[in-house]
């Protein structure tokens, strides 16, 4: 497990590098550079070629890759082309938000996700199961912000009960109470889409684990139905479980950009997606290398689950 | 069913925390805004965006003002300036006693550190920040002499009539030099001026919160502070509103407005822009070279629909590119109403009776472009009645401008707010044929030699009353030739809440919340 | 076979589901033959009725093109696209999940790998890489959400994999000297199914939902071209106004979404007889 561990890491290198390159080809290869956005339509040919050799864009493209990631490897992401600020700073303190709002989610979903499908699963073909797999798809067809919009409209401007947007009251607020208060109507959004699929896969995992031989062997040495679900069935039901939520995680953590938009969320999101719009190198690359450093890591957490569920796995 | 219960017990315990959370009432003295965007940065010479200029240009400010309502130039940090008769040499007379908010004095050093930073590439402010108007706006400026500590003077290397609204712009504010080289790159984020409002803090998606200039030479404003929200969203703008967290916001979406001028809750106010809205047709391109071509185009498009049912009244149908009742705008253009008939009619006549293929390139979005894909979805619909059939490409912003530059355009959709109702700021990059791109942004790579005769002489003469003869001169020339569509001009719209007092929006798209008393 | 068919008959719901997916289909395809309005003239001094109104029986859109027009034109390129992509992604997904848990190795490590790379992009990323590299348009739209959509798929079937390639019978066939084809034909392949249909068929109201994402960056279909999910996603101001507009093709994704999922529930039943329940 330990070496097994290890090597993993290893491997984050070569994949951050990748990711670091796909990121910096694609914002080069894309049209509009961030002179060009910079100036907007109005501008002339000398602001623009000036303002290229300012923000050396006229280095070939690997002595500006080198350069970029010759400060990195000294722990320097740079300054942002835009906004002049030290990324580092900038993408850890946006992460963090990122991470709150995902992390609620990712729990909401999960906790909800587990359980509605046990329900279903159990009472297969019940009233219960019919009506969940109705309300789930309903949550898989309707998009985010779509979602978004009604619950702030409904909670917010209807009953007044929460705060539309922000993370924080801009005066008089700061506390707990202030944060979980903004944090609710977005994790909810965002939660919605992911529960839908955890809850879907989990019914069906079940219900193939409940319908294999060493289930109905429990069953008929005379366990009764609820050890059979929790002690057998689940654990084996665990592993698409767990890499659905693995992948869900990624998602959320990538995706929440409409949540935080729709939301006026601070986090990385749309930090990154202003970035790209903005043709902000040297921002968009670290927002993305930490987005992918956590997937990768929620990644190297889920493998490391499956060898904990089932022992027979083994990794080389 | 124990579980099920903790389960349920775990999801609505933060729901029930919450709920018992109180919504805080304003505070007396703040006025919060809600923007359309985050600023990008406080220094309005780095910056092209409307967005950062309405908070920046509180914290600094330029030499000439904008009068209330209007873009008639007044004395602001120079009381008073004379032209030499040669229109080369323009000198200032600085408002004395005014103080930056470090602490420094205003002075002629100040004025000369403040433009020399963005066109010099030797000055030692230049390496620590990026000066996109540079040449757009001072590139004509040979130097910046300081004569004594309260006159400057300005040398240019052509004559430009319309030099005094060039130093209105918000790129010719003026800054501290102490603070902008002891912060040196950081200054952008946080700058040092003159103006009615300092910088207090910004937390990065949160909030910009501005603080009163107690010291402010015109007197202080009236509240304590301004905080900024950056909230993209439409609808939660519009709720945080009318739930009473924002006092004021911008861009309120043409559906909504219907909605807000019946609530007792708001105030709205309207703005006609210095703005234009148009459907570019490049005119070296066949078909439509031909000027028949382009004005059964402008017979073509329903331009009062389009103002009446997608921009809801947030627009004025344009004739030219001039503001209407403005100096420089000739009142008597020829109309082009909407006529699919006389359309059909002129499309034959330059030999196509059944009409054409073209492509149409719209943005998603934009500064300034009020809600493109709805107003092409309709301009397209419009064409195709008459046998021009458009197909739309729809670019993400960045896309679309790098893509003007490849003059493979045919039709496109973009937009002009010049800041400013002097002709020259409009006609001249938009239509003289030095101004091709990419040379400049005349896209529609018209060239009419009489036109551009008429320009180049009125940037020569300082007399207005003669500038407004050759640009009404011109703008019939245009008119006739027809290289836009000319839609419409953009009525800004804000709403705030009942207890802001005393605002008013600004044609030059500024916001200008030193004026507001609160309730 | 004919025991299949009884199943797939018995099960009334998974039935019902199949003819509104047929239905659907028939429809998108005869659009043309149809008597519709057509979808795509503007009419702005009848924008935004409600349903029921005359001669607009589901009302107007914000431009007052009629519903019923758009939803049936606008079925051919979701359907094309929700299946098609998510089909796609689901061909990539198994194969390479299948050879990643199975392998082992190197194989795994490669692959595994590459879906990190690509699960850790933001989506808008790609899109705007797709632009650069293909050009935009729907078939090049497609090509970038199946990419994007494949790691789901085969980090799935990779976990499943590797639980089933230690158990007895796989290594009892394995010892029989069974080809690796056989192997995962036979023992592999039928434990993937019910996570993969169950993914697929939730994934394709999601892909529906991603090309209009794409169609706002220009890439996608453009405009006026209808589609349920740009339908949906432009209509987002009409929310609380004109809900209508936003509805009607939330419900069309919704049924199809609903009704691929209790067919793939059904199929499943059919195809792996251990997991019939009572």
């Amino acid at each position: 497990m330990g070496r097994f561990l290890a090597r993993r890491l290893l491997h984050l290198g070569p994949v951050l590098l990748g990711v670091s390159v796909i990121v910096f080809l694609v914002l080069h290869l894309a049209p509009g550079d961030p002179a060009e956005v910079m100036l907007g339509a109005n501008a002339n040919k000398e602001d623009l070629e000036r303002l290229r050799v300012q923000l050396g864009l006229d280095q070939p493209l690997y002595v500006q890759y080198l350069t970029w990631i010759g400060h990195v490897a000294r722990g320097d992401l740079g300054r942002s082309l835009w906004m002049k600020r030290p990324v580092l700073g900038e993408v850890l303190e946006r992460f963090k938000a990122t991470l709150l709002l995902t992390g609620t989610a990712l729990f909401l979903s999960t906790v909800g996700g587990i359980a509605l499908g046990i329900a279903s699963a159990t009472r297969a073909n019940s009233l219960l199961d019919r009506l969940s797999a109705v309300a789930s798809l309903f949550g898989a067809s309707m998009p985010t912000f779509w979602l978004g919009i009604v619950l702030m409209v409904v909670f917010s401007l209807w009953l007044g009960w929460l705060p539309a947007s922000g993370m924080y009251a801009p005066y008089g607020g700061g506390g707990l109470r202030d944060l979980l208060a903004h944090l609710i109507l977005p994790a909810v959004t965002l939660a919605a889409a992911s529960v839908t699929i955890i809850a879907r896969l989990t019914r069906a995992t079940m219900l193939e684990t409940l319908g294999q031989d060493y289930v109905r062997t429990a069953r008929a040495k005379g366990l009764g139905d609820r050890p059979v679900v929790w002690r057998h069935a689940l654990k084996n039901a665990l592993i698409p479980i767990v890499t659905v939520v693995g992948v869900q995680a990624g998602y959320l953590l990538g995706g929440a950009v409409l949540t935080e938009t729709v939301f006026a969320w601070p986090g990385v999101g749309t930090l990154v997606v202003q970035g790209i719009l903005a043709r902000d190198v040297p921002l968009v690359q670290g927002g993305v290398l930490v987005i992918a450093l956590s997937f990768v890591l929620v990644n190297l957490a889920v493998d490391t689950l499956y060898a904990w569920l089932d022992p027979r796995i083994k990794f080389q | 069913m124990k579980i099920g219960r903790l389960v349920g017990l775990a999801l609505l315990l933060p729901l029930a925390l919450a709920l018992g959370a109180p919504v805080d009432a304003q505070p007396v003295g703040t006025l919060v805004v809600g923007l359309v965007a985050e600023p990008v940065n406080l220094d309005p010479a780095q910056v092209t965006d409307f967005n950062s200029n309405r908070v920046g240009r509180r914290i600094v400010e330029p030499l000439i003002t904008f009068a209330e309502e209007s873009t008639r130039i007044e004395p602001n940090l120079a009381e008073s300036w004379t032209i030499s008769p040669d229109g080369l040499q323009y000198t200032f007379k600085l408002r004395k006693g005014v103080k930056f908010h470090d602490g420094t004095p205003f002075n002629a050093a100040a004025v000369k550190f403040s433009i020399e930073r963005q066109i010099s590439a030797e000055h030692p402010a230049n390496k620590i920040g990026k000066y996109p108007f540079a040449n757009y706006f001072f590139g004509n400026v040979k130097s910046v002499e300081a004569m004594d500590d309260s006159t400057v003077r300005f040398i240019l290397k052509e004559p430009r009539a319309s030099f005094l609204v060039v130093m209105a712009a918000a790129a010719a504010s003026m800054v501290s030099p102490t603070a902008m080289m002891k912060a040196g790159v950081d200054f952008a984020s946080a700058p040092v001026g003159t103006g009615p409002f300092r910088y207090a803090a910004w937390t990065r998606g949160q909030h910009v919160t501005l603080e009163k200039f107690s010291d402010y030479w015109k007197g202080a404003p009236k509240i304590d502070r301004v905080i900024y929200r950056p909230i993209v969203e439409d609808q939660a703008r519009l709720t945080e509103l009318l739930t009473g967290t924002l006092d004021l916001i911008v861009g309120v979406p043409a559906d909504f407005v219907a909605q807000l001028e019946g609530n007792a809750k708001v105030n709205l106010l309207k703005q006609v822009g210095a703005h234009v809205w148009y459907l570019g047709i490049n005119n070296s391109k066949k078909p439509f070279d031909d000027k028949r071509v382009r004005q059964a185009l402008n017979y073509a498009v329903n331009k009062e629909a389009i103002v009446r049912d997608v921009l809801k009244g947030t627009g004025a149908v344009s004739r030219g590119p001039v503001l209407p009742g403005t100096w420089g705008a000739e009142p008597n253009l020829k109309a082009y109403p909407y006529d699919p008939a006389q359309a059909k009619k002129l499309l034959a006549e330059a030999g196509f009776p059944n009409g054409f293929s073209t492509t149409m390139w719209v943005p998603e979005s934009g500064s300034g472009m009020q809600s493109p894909v709805a107003m092409a979805i309709v301009m397209q619909s419009n064409l195709r009645a008459v046998g021009v059939n458009v197909t739309l490409q729809t670019m993400e912003w960045g896309a679309y401008i790098a893509k003007l530059r490849t003059k493979e355009q045919e039709l496109f959709a973009l937009s002009w707010a010049a800041g400013s109702e002097d002709p020259d700021m409009v006609m001249y990059p938009l239509f003289h044929s030095t101004q091709w791109t990419p040379n400049g942004p005349n896209r529609a790579m018209y060239k009419n030699e009489k036109f551009d005769a008429l320009l180049t002489e009125a940037r020569h003469v300082t007399d207005q009353a003669k500038r407004a003869a050759l640009y009404r001169e011109a703008q019939k020339i245009l008119v006739e030739d027809a290289p836009w569509v000319f839609v419409d001009h953009e009525i800004q719209i804000a709403a705030t809440s009942k207890r802001v007092q005393g605002f008013k929006l600004h044609p030059s798209f500024d916001l200008r919340t030193e004026t507001v008393i609160l309730r | 076979m004919r025991s299949h068919l009884l199943a797939l008959h018995r099960n009334r719901l998974a039935a019902t589901a199949l003819v509104a997916i047929a239905l659907a289909v028939v429809a998108a395809l005869a659009a043309p033959w149809l008597p519709l309005s057509d979808p795509d003239t503007v009419d702005t001094a009848n924008r935004l009725k409600p349903p029921g109104t005359p001669g607009h029986p589901l009302g107007t859109d914000e431009f007052g093109r009629d519903l019923v027009s758009r939803l049936v034109w606008g079925a051919r390129v979701s359907l094309l696209a929700g299946v098609g992509t998510a089909a796609a992604a689901m061909v990539m997904g198994v194969s390479l999940g299948l050879l990643a848990g199975y392998y082992g190795a190197w194989v795994e490590t490669l692959i595994m790998r590459l879906t990190d790379i690509l699960m850790a992009f933001p989506f808008i990323l790609l899109a705007i890489a797709i632009v650069a590299g293909l050009g935009p348009g729907l078939r090049n739209a497609m090509i970038a959400i199946a990419i994007v959509g494949f790691p789901i798929y085969a980090r799935l079937v990779r976990g499943v994999v590797l639980t089933v390639r230690e158990r007895e019978f796989v290594e009892a066939a394995r010892a029989l000297g069974s080809p690796d084809r056989l192997i995962l034909a036979r023992h592999v392949v039928p434990h993937l199914l019910s996570p993969v249909v169950v993914a697929f068929s939730l994934d394709v109201g999601a892909k529906i939902l991603t090309t209009a994402g794409l169609s706002f960056l220009g890439l996608g279909t453009q405009p006026p071209t209808a589609d349920w999910g740009s339908m949906l996603a432009t209509g987002r101001q009409f929310v609380i106004l004109s809900p209508h507009v936003v509805l009607l093709p939330g419900f069309a994704i919704f049924v199809t979404v609903l009704a691929l999922n209790l067919v793939g529930d059904a199929v499943r039943d059919i195809l792996d007889p251990r997991t019939r329940t009572a």
